[in-house]
C-alpha cells in the first residue's frame, strides 16, 4: 500500500501514526528511493477525488512531507513547482489550512521572490476572502501566519502591491474581518500593525482604525485550562498597540476612546485611560497638540470627581503625559494646554480647601513634574493668583488650602530641578528656575504664618512648616541665610513652644531640622549648634530643667552622620564644663543621657572604626578614671546605680569597635579601673568590699560585653565563672549589682570559653563546693546563676545544653521553688541588650529551635504525667518559652500545645503567662486555624472571661460592671480582645455562627470597661462579630 | 435596687425570670386567655411559648416568618386547640394551632422537670396553618376580636386591615382603612363592641365601627405631642371591680359620676413617645343612643348615629422619662401598669378625690385633666389616679418594650384571681413580678 | 452615579485640626518638659522579670484608676464613620462634630442609665441622605455602647430642611430596628462604617 494510502487509512484512527507516514515518505523523498514527482501523481487522483475530506487530508499529507524534508532535499525549481500546485490547490474550500501549511514549509525552505510574494498574497485575497468564512479555527490560523511570515519577510514587497493596487488595502483590511478567536486575533494584531505603522494608509487610516477597534474594549476570559495561556492582558497590549502605532488614527481614536470613557464599566475606563497615556506618547506633539484640550476636558472629571482611586491616577498620568509630549514640541501648543488647566485650577483654589481645589492641587503637582518648561509656566500660571487669594483669604482653613496647593508644587519643582544632594531630571543645562522669583513671597508668607499664627492652628502651622522645608531643600534655590532663619525657626519651635496636642508641630519641626542637616549640614552646625549651645547651661543654677527638650533636640540631630561629630563633640564638651562646674547631678545625668543616644544614632558609623580611637582617648579614659576616681574629679552623680549604667553603655559602644590591642589594655583593667588597688582586693574576687566598689562592676560589665572573644581576660576563666558565682550570691547587693554579676558570666559562658573546653570550664559550678544543680541546697540566688549560666550557653546552642537543661526541667516539680524556676524560663530566650553580636557574642542562628526542641515536648509531656499543684508551673514555664519563640518553630508543636495553651488561660493572676498563651493562640489562628477549630468553644468562652472585668462565673449588673476591680489586667483584657477579633476572621463561618449570640451579648460589659484601651478592643471585636452572618436578605 | 420612697404603698417583688431567655431582643408578651400560659414575640424570628407554671419554655415556634416577629395575639373562645397569630417585620401574619388535648401531658412533663423546649414536628407542636398577606411593609400589632371574629392588623404602611376567619383558616379581608397619615403602632378592641382602636406616628388615635358593612372611621383622638405607642380598652364592667365598686354612702356627685363612666363605657388609655400616659372617655349619647345603636338599630343619617366622641378625661401621674411604649389595664383591679424606654415599671390606681362637702378640693393634690376635655372637667376632678408603685431597672439597663397583667399560676399564688406584672424587655428576658402591700 | 451627588465638592477639614485625645505615647506632662527621648536608653533588666521579683509589668497598677466614657470617646467612634456618597470621614466633613455631643448622666439615683445625644451637622441643608447618616451614627453607637447609654441622634436645628421628620425617624426604636433587618440599607450601613477602627 503505498503512503498516501497507509496516511489516509491512518489520518483518523491515529494522528501520530499518519506523521510517521508522512516521515518515512520524507525520508524516502531525501534519499532519492522518491521522486517528487512520482509523489506527486500519486496524489492526483485523491486530489480530484469526490470527497472533500480526502482532498483536505491529501494537502494535510502534502504538507507535512514538506515540512519534514531537509532543505536542500528540493531543488528551486521543484520549490516553485510545489508553490504553484499548492496555489492551484486554494481555488478548493478543502485543506485550505494545509495549504497555508504547506507554503509555509516551502518558505522555510527558501526564500521567494516579489513576484511569488505577490501572487500568494492575491491568491488568498481572491480565493479564500473573507477568511471567515472558514469556519475551522484550524483552517483560519495557518493562513494568518502564513500572512504574518510574508508581512515580517517581505515587507516591500507587500508594500509595493498595496502602493500599485488601489483597492488592495480595503479588501486586505476586510480580509479579517469578524475574526473571534483569541490566538488568530493575536496574529491578525500584529499583521494589521505593519501597515499602520510602515505604510502610507491616508485614506484606508479609518478602516484600518476600524477594524481594530472593533475589538475594545477587550472582554476575553480566557478558558480555564486554556492550552496556549492567551490572557485577556496579551489581547489587550496587542490592540493597544495598534491603536496607538500611527497619529494618523487620532482623528477616530480621541472620539471613539472618550465616548468608551462614558462607560459604567471601571475595566473599560480603565482600558481607555491606560490607551490613551500610551497613545498620547506615541502620536507625537504635533498630532496631540491638536487633541490636548479634548483630553484635558475629559480627563480632568476623572480627578475632580473621585470614583475610583486608580482610574484618578491612570487618569493624572494622561494627563502628564500630554504635557510630556507637548514639552517635547514648540512651546504654543504647550502653552495652549496649560492655560484652560491653570485657569481651572485656579478658579477650584477660590474656595479652597474643598475635595476640588485638593483634586487640583493633585493635577498641577503630576503636571509641573514633568519638565522643567510645564514647572515654570505652572509657576507663572498658578502662584501669583495663589498667593493674591492667600493675602484676600479670610480663613485659616482657606490659608491652609492654598498653601498646601503651594507645597506640593514645590515639591514638583524639587523633582524638576533637584535637592541640593542631587539633581532632578531636568539635568543641569534646565531653564532657569521659574520658583525662584516667588521664592521669598513664599518663605515670607509661611515664616510668617508659622511663626505667628496660634498654636491650636495645627494642620496651617504643620503646612507652613512642611512648605518651609521644602524650600530649603530645593536645589540652588535658598541662601544659606534663609536656610539659617528657618533652622532658628524650627530650632525655636523645638526648644521653646509650649507643647501642644499631639505635638506633631515640635516632631515636625525636629525631623525638619534632620532633614535640612542632611541637606545642608554646615548651615545647620553654624545656624542651630550656637543656639543650642546658648540654651545649655554650663552648670544649672536654677533647678530648672529646661535644658531636657534642648538636650533631646541636639542628640537626634547625630543621626546625620555629617554633622554626628560635631554633636558629640559638643556634648562632652559641655558634660567635662559641668563637671568641672560641679552641676546637679540630674543635668550631668541627662548629659550622659544625651550623649549615649547621640552615639547609638551614629553607631554604624563608629563601627568603621576611624574616629573612635578618638573618642576611647577623649571619652572613654576620663570617663573610667571619674568612675573609680575618689577626688573631685568624681561627680557624685556617679554614685548612683543608674549613671553608671550609662557611663557603661557609652564605654561600651565606643570600645566594642576598638582594635584588640587597645581591648586588651582595657581588659587588664576591667576590675580595677585604674585604680592603684590590686584586682584581688575588688568585686568580683573579694565579697568584702565597699558600696563604691560594688557599683563599679556595672561599669565592668558593660566592658566585659564591649570585648572581641579573642581578648585576654584579667584573669582564668574558671576563677573568674567561679568568683562570680560566690560573688553573685551575696545577700543585699543592690539589685543592679548583683544583676551585673550575673550577666557577666552569661557573657563569659558565651564568649570566652572555646567550645571543647565549655565542659570542663563548667566544672567549678557543676563539681562542688558549688555544685549548682544540688536540689537540696537549690535557692533564689543558685537559680539566678543556673539561668545566668544558661543564657550565655543557649545562644551558642551547645551540646552541652542537652544535660543542662533536664536537670532545670526537673526543678519545676520542686516543692518549694517550682514555680520560681517556671518564671524563670521566661528569661531564657528573652532578647538581651548585652548578648549581641555587636557585642561580639556567639549567636547560633538555631539556638531558638535548639531549646524549644529541647524543652517543649519534655514539657508537654510532663505536664500530663505530674501532679495537680505542679501543673500550673508547667504551663507557666511553657508560656515563658512561647513568648520569645518565633512562630514558625512553635507551628510544628502547635496539635499538643492548644489545650495546655487553653488551660494557662485558667490560671489565677499570671498576667504575663495569659498575655504569652493568648499570643501563641493568637498567631495559631493566624497562621494554622485548622488547629484551633475543634477548640474553638472552648477558646471563645476563655477569651471570653479573660477579657471581661468579671471574675468567671460571678453574675453582675451591666450597671455595675465598672464597678467590679478586674480579675484581669489591663493588657491581658485587651490582648484577649485582641485574639477573640481574629477569630471570626480565621475560622470558618459554620464553626462560628453558633457563638455569634452569646459573645455579642457577652462582650456588652468589655463595652463598659473601665479603661478606654480596652473599650476600644472591645468595640472592634464586636464589630466582626455582629458581621458574622449579616445574611444581606432579599429587597 | 430598692425602689423610691415616693406615694407608692406597694413593691414590685421578682417572682421569676422565665427561662432559658431569649439571646435578643425580645418585644412582646400576650398570656393565655384560659391556659397558664404566654407567648412572646422574639426578634430571633421566633415566637417563645413559656409556661407560667413552671416559668420554663415549653413551646418555640420557629420557620413562617423571614423576620422579626413584632407582635403575638391569642384568638379568644376558641375549644379543644389554642389558636395564635404573629405578626411580623416581614410584612406577613401568621396563624398558629395546637390542639390542646395534649396539655395535660404538658404539665406533667412540667412536673417531671425534664421539659425540652422544642422538639420539631412533634404533634403537640404549634402547627404553622395559614399566612396572612397583604400589608407593604412591618407588621407592629394585631390584635382578635373579644368575638374572635375578627382580628386587626397594623402596619408601617399607614393602614389598619381588618380580617374576618369565615371558616378554619380562611380569612376574608373585610376592611382597609388608611386613616393614619403615619406608622400605625397598635390596635385594640372594644370589649364589649366591635369598636377597633388605632395609635400611630402620626400623633393621633383613630376609632373605627361597622356602619352599614362598611368599616369607618367614627372618632378621631388628637392630645398626643408624639407617637402614640400603645392603646389599650378598659376591661368590661370594671366599675363593679375598681374603687367604684362599693356604693353606699356615695355623695351625689360621686353616685352621678359612676353613672356617667358607667353610660359611657370602658375607657381607653393610650401611652406615647411624649412620656404620658392619658385616659379617654366617650362621650355619652343623649337618651337611649347608646343601647340603640348597640342593638344594632338601622340609622338613616350616619355620620349623627354613627360617630363618636371621645374626650380626655385625664394625664396619669408623669413619672416616665422616655418613651413609654407599652400600658397595661387589669381586668381585675382596674390598676394600669406602665413600662418603656427608661426601664421602669409604674403601677397606678384611681381613686377618689378627697373634696369638702361644697365640692372644692381639700388637700393640694394636682388635677391632671387638661382644660381642652371640657366636659371631663367637673367629673374627671372627683377621681385621681395615683403611683402606687415604681420600679428601677426592671430589667437591668435595658428597655422594657411591653408590660402586662396576667393570671398568677404557680404553686405560690395567695388567691385564686391573684396577678402578676410580666414585662418583656430588650434583653431578651421575659420578668414576672408580684406586687407586695407594704 | 457621580454626578447626581447632593453636595459634590464639599468642605473638607484637616485631619490635625480635628478633635483629639493625646496619645498615651506623648503625654507632655513631664515636670521636665522633654519627651521621654532618653527614658529607653536604659532597657528594664532581667531582674524586674527574675523569677522572685514578682513581675511589675504585667498587673498594671494603673487598672484602678477609671477612664470614663466621655464626649471626646464618643467622637471618636463616630467621626471615622464615612460619608455614604464621598470617601470621606464624617469628621473630616464637619457632620459630626465634638461641641454636639454631650453625655447626660443618670436622672436620679435610682438610675443607672445615661444618655448620649448627637447632633449631626449635614454638608448641606436638603441632603436626601441625612437620615442615612443618622440611622449609621445610632447604629455604630448602639453596636459599640454598652446597653447603660441610651442614644439619641438628632439634626443640628436649622441645618436641615426636614429636620423634625428626620429627628422623629431617628427616635423611633422599633423603625431602627425594621431597618437593620432591611438587607439593602444594611448594604449601605456596612460600608459607612466599614472604616472604623
Amino acid at each position: 500500500m503505498s503512503d498516501i494510502q497507509q496516511y489516509l487509512l491512518d489520518y483518523d484512527r491515529n494522528k501520530r501514526d499518519a506523521s510517521a507516514v508522512a516521515q518515512q515518505s520524507a525520508t524516502r523523498l531525501q534519499n532519492g528511493d522518491l521522486k517528487l514527482l512520482a509523489l506527486v501523481e500519486e496524489l492526483g487522483e485523491y486530489f480530484n477525488g469526490e470527497d472533500g475530506a480526502t482532498r483536505s487530508k491529501t494537502m494535510s499529507y502534502l504538507a507535512e512531507v514538506l515540512s519534514l524534508v531537509p532543505q536542500r532535499a528540493l531543488s528551486l525549481q521543484q520549490r516553485n513547482l510545489l508553490c504553484d500546485f499548492i496555489l492551484s490547490r486554494f481555488e478548493d474550500v478543502e485543506g485550505l489550512g494545509s495549504c497555508a501549511k504547506g507554503l509555509i514549509a516551502l518558505e522555510e525552505r527558501g526564500k521567494w521572490d516579489n513576484e511569488r510574494v505577490r501572487a500568494i498574497m492575491e491568491t488568498l485575497l481572491y480565493h479564500t476572502h473573507p477568511l471567515r468564512q472558514y469556519k475551522q479555527q484550524s483552517e483560519r490560523y495557518p493562513v494568518l501566519r502564513l500572512i504574518d511570515t510574508l508581512m515580517a519577510k517581505y515587507r516591500d514587497a507587500l508594500r509595493t502591491l498595496h502602493d500599485t493596487t488601489p483597492d488592495f488595502m480595503p479588501r486586505f483590511i476586510s480580509y479579517f474581518d469578524g475574526e473571534k478567536d483569541p490566538r488568530n486575533l493575536m496574529v491578525v494584531f500584529s499583521i494589521l500593525r505593519v501597515p499602520m505603522t510602515e505604510w502610507t494608509i491616508g485614506a484606508d487610516a479609518q478602516e484600518l482604525f476600524d477594524a481594530v477597534f472593533n475589538y475594545f474594549p477587550i472582554t476575553f476570559r480566557p478558558p480555564p485550562d486554556d492550552p496556549y495561556g492567551i490572557t485577556a492582558q496579551h489581547l489587550k497590549d496587542r490592540l493597544r498597540d495598534c491603536i496607538v502605532s500611527t497619529p494618523d488614527f487620532a482623528p477616530y481614536a480621541y472620539p471613539a476612546l472618550l465616548d468608551k470613557l462614558d462607560s459604567t464599566s471601571m475595566n473599560t475606563k480603565r482600558d481607555v485611560l491606560q490607551t490613551i497615556t500610551s497613545s498620547v506618547s506615541e502620536y507625537g506633539p504635533r498630532t496631540v497638540g491638536l487633541y490636548s484640550i479634548t483630553l484635558w476636558d475629559a480627563l480632568k472629571f476623572e480627578v475632580l470627581n473621585v470614583q475610583e482611586e486608580d482610574l484618578a491616577q491612570e487618569a493624572l498620568m494622561g494627563l502628564a503625559a500630554i504635557a510630556r509630549t507637548l514639552s517635547q514640541g514648540t512651546s504654543g501648543p504647550l502653552n495652549a494646554y496649560l492655560r484652560p488647566i491653570t485657569k481651572e485650577c485656579n478658579e477650584h483654589l477660590e474656595d479652597a480647601p474643598t475635595k476640588q481645589s485638593q483634586a487640583s492641587a493633585r493635577i498641577l503637582r503630576t503636571i509641573a513634574g514633568v519638565s522643567p518648561e510645564v514647572t515654570n509656566l505652572i509657576m507663572a500660571g498658578v502662584l501669583p493668583n495663589l498667593f493674591l487669594l492667600f493675602q484676600t483669604a479670610d480663613t485659616m482653613a482657606k490659608k491652609r488650602g492654598l498653601l498646601e496647593v503651594l507645597v506640593q508644587l514645590v515639591r514638583a519643582d524639587i523633582e524638576v530641578y533637584g535637592d541640593w544632594r542631587s539633581v532632578g531630571l531636568a539635568k543641569e543645562h534646565a531653564p532657569p528656575n521659574a520658583l525662584a522669583q516667588f521664592r521669598d513671597q513664599a518663605v515670607e508668607v509661611m515664616v510668617n504664618g508659622l511663626s505667628t499664627a496660634p498654636v491650636k492652628e495645627v494642620s496651617f502651622r504643620l503646612v507652613c512648616l512642611d512648605g518651609l522645608l521644602e524650600l530649603s531643600k530645593a536645589r540652588q534655590l535658598l541662601s544659606d541665610d534663609d536656610v539659617g532663619k528657618i533652622i532658628q525657626l524650627f530650632h525655636a519651635i523645638v526648644t521653646d513652644e509650649e507643647s501642644y496636642g499631639k505635638d506633631e508641630i515640635k516632631e515636625a519641626a525636629m525631623n525638619g531640622l534632620g532633614e535640612i542637616a542632611h541637606q545642608k549640614p554646615q548651615v545647620v552646625v553654624d545656624r542651630a549648634f550656637p543656639a543650642f549651645m546658648a540654651q545649655l547651661p554650663d552648670a544649672d543654677v536654677n533647678s530648672s530643667k529646661g535644658y531636657v527638650p534642648v538636650l533631646e533636640a541636639f542628640a537626634k540631630l547625630a543621626s546625620e552622620e555629617k554633622i554626628f561629630d560635631t554633636v558629640i563633640l559638643r556634648l562632652k564638651n559641655k558634660f567635662s564644663s559641668a563637671v568641672k562646674q560641679n552641676a546637679s547631678s540630674a543635668y550631668i545625668v541627662a548629659l550622659l543621657s544625651a550623649m549615649l543616644y547621640a552615639l547609638n544614632q551614629g553607631a554604624s558609623k563608629l563601627e568603621q572604626n576611624h574616629e573612635s580611637l578618638l573618642y576611647h582617648q577623649d571619652i572613654v579614659l576620663p570617663l573610667l578614671a571619674r568612675t573609680s576616681s575618689v577626688d573631685a574629679s568624681h561627680p557624685e552623680a556617679f554614685d548612683d546605680e543608674a549613671t553608671l549604667d550609662l557611663v557603661g553603655r557609652i564605654c561600651n559602644i565606643i570600645v566594642r569597635s576598638q582594635p584588640l590591642d587597645q581591648q586588651n589594655k582595657v581588659s587588664a583593667e576591667l576590675y580595677t579601673l585604674f585604680r592603684e588597688t590590686s584586682q584581688a582586693e575588688l568585686p568580683p574576687f573579694s565579697t568584702s568590699t565597699s558600696p563604691e566598689y560594688n557599683r563599679t562592676m556595672i561599669v565592668s560589665t558593660h566592658l566585659l560585653a564591649s570585648f572581641r572573644k579573642e581578648t585576654t581576660l584579667p584573669c582564668e576563666v574558671q576563677l573568674l565563672i567561679s568568683s562570680l558565682a560566690n560573688y553573685s550570691q551575696q545577700p543585699l547587693l543592690p539589685p543592679q549589682v548583683w544583676s551585673a554579676s550575673l550577666r557577666q558570666i552569661s557573657l563569659v559562658m558565651n564568649k570566652f570559653i572555646a567550645t571543647p573546653a565549655l565542659k570542663t570550664c563548667l566544672d567549678p559550678l557543676l563539681k562542688a563546693p558549688i555544685d549548682i544543680f544540688d536540689p537540696l541546697r537549690l535557692d533564689p540566688p543558685r537559680i539566678r546563676i543556673i539561668f545566668a549560666c544558661l543564657k550565655g550557653i543557649l545562644l551558642r546552642s551547645s551540646p552541652i545544653l542537652s544535660t543542662l537543661y533536664p536537670q532545670l526541667l526537673s526543678f519545676l516539680s520542686h516543692p518549694q521553688y517550682g514555680l520560681a524556676v517556671a518564671h524563670g524560663f521566661a528569661t531564657l530566650l528573652q532578647p538581651d541588650d548585652l548578648l549581641t553580636k555587636q557585642n561580639h557574642c556567639q549567636i547560633s542562628g538555631l539556638h531558638k529551635q535548639k531549646s524549644f526542641a529541647l524543652l517543649v515536648p519534655n514539657i508537654t509531656q510532663s505536664f500530663r504525667d505530674t501532679s495537680l499543684e505542679t501543673k500550673p508551673n508547667y504551663l507557666i514555664a511553657l508560656s515563658g518559652i512561647l513568648k520569645w519563640t518565633p512562630f514558625d518553630i512553635v507551628v510544628e508543636e502547635v496539635g499538643q500545645l492548644v489545650p495546655l495553651l487553653l488551660q494557662s488561660l485558667d490560671l489565677k493572676g499570671e498576667g504575663l503567662v495569659k498575655e504569652a498563651a493568648i499570643g501563641t493562640l493568637t498567631s495559631i489562628l493566624q497562621e494554622r486555624p485548622k488547629q484551633v477549630e475543634e477548640h474553638a468553644g472552648s477558646l471563645i468562652s476563655r477569651l471570653l472571661n479573660t477579657s471581661s472585668s468579671i471574675p468567671s462565673g460571678k453574675v453582675i449588673l451591666s450597671s455595675d460592671v465598672r464597678k467590679e476591680i478586674p480579675a484581669n489586667s489591663m493588657r491581658v483584657r485587651a490582648t484577649a480582645l485582641r485574639c477573640l477579633t481574629l477569630v471570626p476572621e480565621q475560622l470558618r463561618q459554620e464553626i462560628v455562627l453558633p457563638y455569634r449570640g452569646q459573645v455579642v451579648k457577652k462582650l456588652t460589659a468589655a463595652l463598659d470597661d473601665r479603661k478606654r484601651e480596652v473599650r476600644g478592643q472591645a468595640v472592634k471585636c464586636r464589630a466582626k462579630w455582629l458581621a458574622v452572618d449579616e445574611d444581606g436578605d432579599e429587597d | 435596687m430598692p425602689p423610691p420612697q415616693n406615694a407608692s404603698v406597694i413593691t414590685i417583688q421578682p417572682l421569676a425570670t422565665l427561662s432559658p431567655p431569649c439571646s435578643s431582643r425580645t418585644w412582646q408578651s400576650t398570656p393565655h386567655p384560659t391556659l397558664p400560659v404566654i407567648a412572646t414575640a422574639c426578634s430571633d424570628r421566633t415566637v417563645r411559648v413559656y409556661s407560667l407554671t413552671s416559668f420554663t419554655l415549653l413551646h418555640s415556634i420557629t420557620g413562617g416568618h423571614k423576620r422579626s416577629i413584632r407582635a403575638v395575639s391569642w384568638k379568644p373562645g376558641v375549644k379543644g386547640q389554642s389558636v395564635l397569630a404573629t405578626g411580623s417585620f416581614d410584612a406577613s401574619a401568621g396563624i398558629w394551632r395546637r390542639d390542646e388535648r395534649g396539655l395535660a401531658e404538658d404539665t406533667q412533663r412540667e412536673r417531671a422537670g425534664d421539659w425540652d423546649g422544642d422538639e420539631e414536628g412533634e404533634d403537640d407542636d404549634y402547627q404553622f396553618s395559614c399566612i396572612l398577606d397583604g400589608h407593604e411593609s412591618e407588621i407592629k400589632s394585631l390584635s382578635w376580636s373579644p368575638s374572635g371574629q375578627y382580628l386587626a392588623t397594623c402596619s408601617r404602611d399607614k393602614s389598619v386591615w381588618i380580617w374576618e376567619e369565615l371558616e378554619d383558616d380562611n380569612f376574608e379581608t373585610i376592611a382597609v382603612l388608611q386613616e393614619h397619615e403615619g406608622d400605625v403602632k397598635c390596635v385594640a378592641w372594644h370589649p364589649e363592641e366591635d369598636l377597633l382602636a388605632s395609635a400611630s406616628y402620626d400623633d393621633t388615635v383613630r376609632l373605627y365601627k361597622e356602619d352599614a358593612d362598611d368599616w369607618v372611621q367614627v372618632a378621631m383622638i388628637d392630645g398626643h405631642k408624639k407617637t402614640v405607642w400603645w392603646v389599650e380598652f378598659e376591661g368590661s364592667e370594671m366599675s363593679a371591680r375598681d374603687f367604684r365598686a362599693h356604693r353606699e354612702g356615695l355623695s351625689e356627685q360621686r353616685a352621678h359620676h359612676v353613672e356617667q363612666l358607667e353610660r359611657s363605657g370602658p375607657r381607653l388609655a393610650t401611652s406615647s413617645d411624649d412620656c404620658s400616659v392619658r385616659i379617654w372617655r366617650r362621650k355619652p349619647r343623649e337618651g337611649s343612643a347608646q343601647t340603640s345603636s348597640r342593638l344594632g338599630m338601622p340609622n338613616i343619617i350616619r355620620s349623627v348615629a354613627i360617630d363618636e366622641e371621645w374626650f380626655q378625661e385625664t394625664i396619669l401621674p408623669q413619672q416616665h422619662e422616655r418613651a413609654i411604649y407599652s400600658l397595661s389595664w387589669s381586668r381585675r383591679s382596674g390598676m394600669i401598669a406602665s413600662a418603656g424606654s427608661d426601664g421602669k415599671i409604674l403601677v397606678y390606681k384611681e381613686r377618689w378625690k378627697n373634696v369638702m362637702p361644697n365640692g372644692v378640693k381639700a388637700d393640694g393634690t394636682v388635677d391632671h385633666s387638661d382644660s381642652d376635655a371640657m366636659e371631663g372637667v367637673e367629673n374627671a376632678s372627683l377621681t385621681e389616679w395615683v403611683v402606687v408603685a415604681e420600679l428601677f431597672s426592671a430589667h437591668d439597663v435595658f428597655e422594657i418594650n411591653h408590660v402586662c397583667w396576667a393570671k398568677r399560676s404557680d404553686k405560690g399564688r395567695r388567691s385564686e384571681d391573684e396577678e402578676v406584672i410580666v414585662s418583656t424587655g430588650d434583653d431578651g428576658e421575659v420578668k414576672v413580678w408580684v406586687l407586695e402591700e407594704r | 452615579m457621580e454626578p447626581d451627588k447632593d453636595n459634590a465638592n464639599p468642605t473638607i477639614l484637616n485631619a490635625s485640626d480635628l478633635p483629639s485625645r493625646r496619645r498615651e505615647s506623648s503625654v507632655k506632662q513631664r515636670e521636665d518638659g522633654g519627651t521621654g527621648l532618653f527614658d529607653h536608653l536604659i532597657p528594664h533588666y532581667n531582674y524586674l522579670s527574675d523569677p522572685f521579683e514578682r513581675p511589675v509589668s504585667a498587673s498594671d497598677s494603673d487598672d484602678d484608676s477609671v477612664e470614663d466614657i466621655d464626649e471626646q470617646e464618643i467622637y471618636d467612634l463616630i467621626s471615622s464613620i464615612s460619608d455614604p456618597e464621598h470617601p470621606l470621614s464624617l469628621g473630616s466633613l464637619a457632620v459630626v462634630n465634638l461641641p454636639d455631643i454631650r453625655i447626660l448622666p443618670p436622672s436620679s439615683p435610682h438610675s443607672t442609665i445615661s444618655t448620649v445625644v448627637v447632633e449631626i451637622t449635614p454638608t448641606i441643608t436638603h441632603c436626601s441622605l441625612a437620615t442615612v447618616i443618622g440611622l449609621g451614627v445610632r447604629v455604630r453607637l448602639e453596636q459599640a455602647l454598652p446597653p447603660r447609654f441610651r442614644v439619641d441622634v438628632r439634626i443640628k436645628k436649622g441645618t436641615h430642611s426636614t429636620d423634625e421628620a428626620v429627628n422623629k425617624q431617628l427616635g423611633d426604636k422599633e423603625r431602627v430596628a425594621a431597618a437593620l433587618e432591611n438587607g439593602t440599607l444594611m448594604g449601605v450601613l456596612r460600608k459607612m462604617l466599614s472604616t472604623c477602627e
